[in-house]
């Protein structure tokens, strides 16, 4: 077992509201299987790509981190990408990156129509990803 | 609409593998104004709490499960459901966290799992 730090923190003042935004966390340690660690990064035109297969198994759970890095890695274009899970038949949507936006995800493994994949949009974008698997 | 700036670190080394894990990103997000919503829920048993209507727009969630009492610690967990599918597909120890872009349609509930836990969030609308 290995322990990775994680921080998040969100930031700012919004017209409207009394108080400033202030979410911090810092150095959060999460517990991870050792080796554990799928990265990758790639180009997405048309159809999909499985992360992680569904079925993973009772108590197999994941850290997700996805990013939409836009048109070639440069945070720029439209392109979106949906994130589903695997179920066979009909997919059901989680979530959507527009460029830029990232996601951090504890994902639940003993669930049979679970899993994690990524899908086109409307336009082609690149992406990148890791997951370690939770301990 | 307001910008929020945003920040993320994941650190570390994993025994095996050959390099350190090292994901920095800290991009600015464009909310609307005012469009924070924020809430603290102790899960009870059986129960469903919805915190995103399937109907509301785009938005950002920070969800944590904050422990026992909001201390960190406890056993219980948090499971994350969409409201339109009823998708199981998220789980928080405690101390775990999430960050996720919300598509309209799509819709947040949270329930409890195992054991009595605290949970805070905020959601921001997106323009």
């Amino acid at each position: 077992m290995s322990t990775l730090k994680a921080t998040f923190g969100l930031n700012g003042t919004m017209t409207g509201q009394s108080d400033p935004v202030t979410i911090a966390i810092n150095d959060f340690g999460i517990d991870v299987d050792n080796p554990s660690v799928t990265s990758g990064s790639g180009t997405m035109s048309a159809g999909s790509k499985v992360l992680i297969e569904n079925a993973a198994g009772a108590g197999v759970d994941y850290y997700v981190y996805i990013r939409n890095t836009g048109t070639g890695g440069g945070m720029t274009g439209t392109g979106k990408l949906k994130i589903t899970d695997e179920h066979a038949s009909s997919v059901r949507q989680i979530s959507l990156l527009e460029v830029g936006d990232f996601l951090f995800i504890p994902i639940i493994g003993d669930n049979t129509d679970g899993g994690v994949q990524i899908m086109y949009d409307t336009a082609a974008t690149n992406y990148v990803y890791a997951f370690f698997k939770r301990v | 609409m307001a910008t929020l700036q945003s920040f993320f670190n994941l650190t570390g080394v994993i025994t095996g593998q050959s390099d350190p894990v090292s994901i920095s990103v800290n991009p600015l997000l464009t909310v609307g104004d005012p469009s924070i919503t924020t809430g603290g829920i102790t899960t009870a048993a059986s129960t469903n709490q919805e915190i995103i209507a399937a109907a509301d727009a785009d938005c950002y969630l920070y969800v944590r499960n904050t422990g026992t009492g909001g201390s960190g610690g406890g056993t219980g967990q948090i499971e994350i459901y969409t409201v339109s599918s009823g998708q199981l597909f998220g789980d928080l120890k405690a101390g775990d966290f999430a960050f996720i872009p919300i598509k309209t349609g799509t819709g947040i509930k949270l329930k409890y799992a195992t054991a009595v836990t605290n949970v805070e969030y905020a959601i921001f609308t997106r323009p």
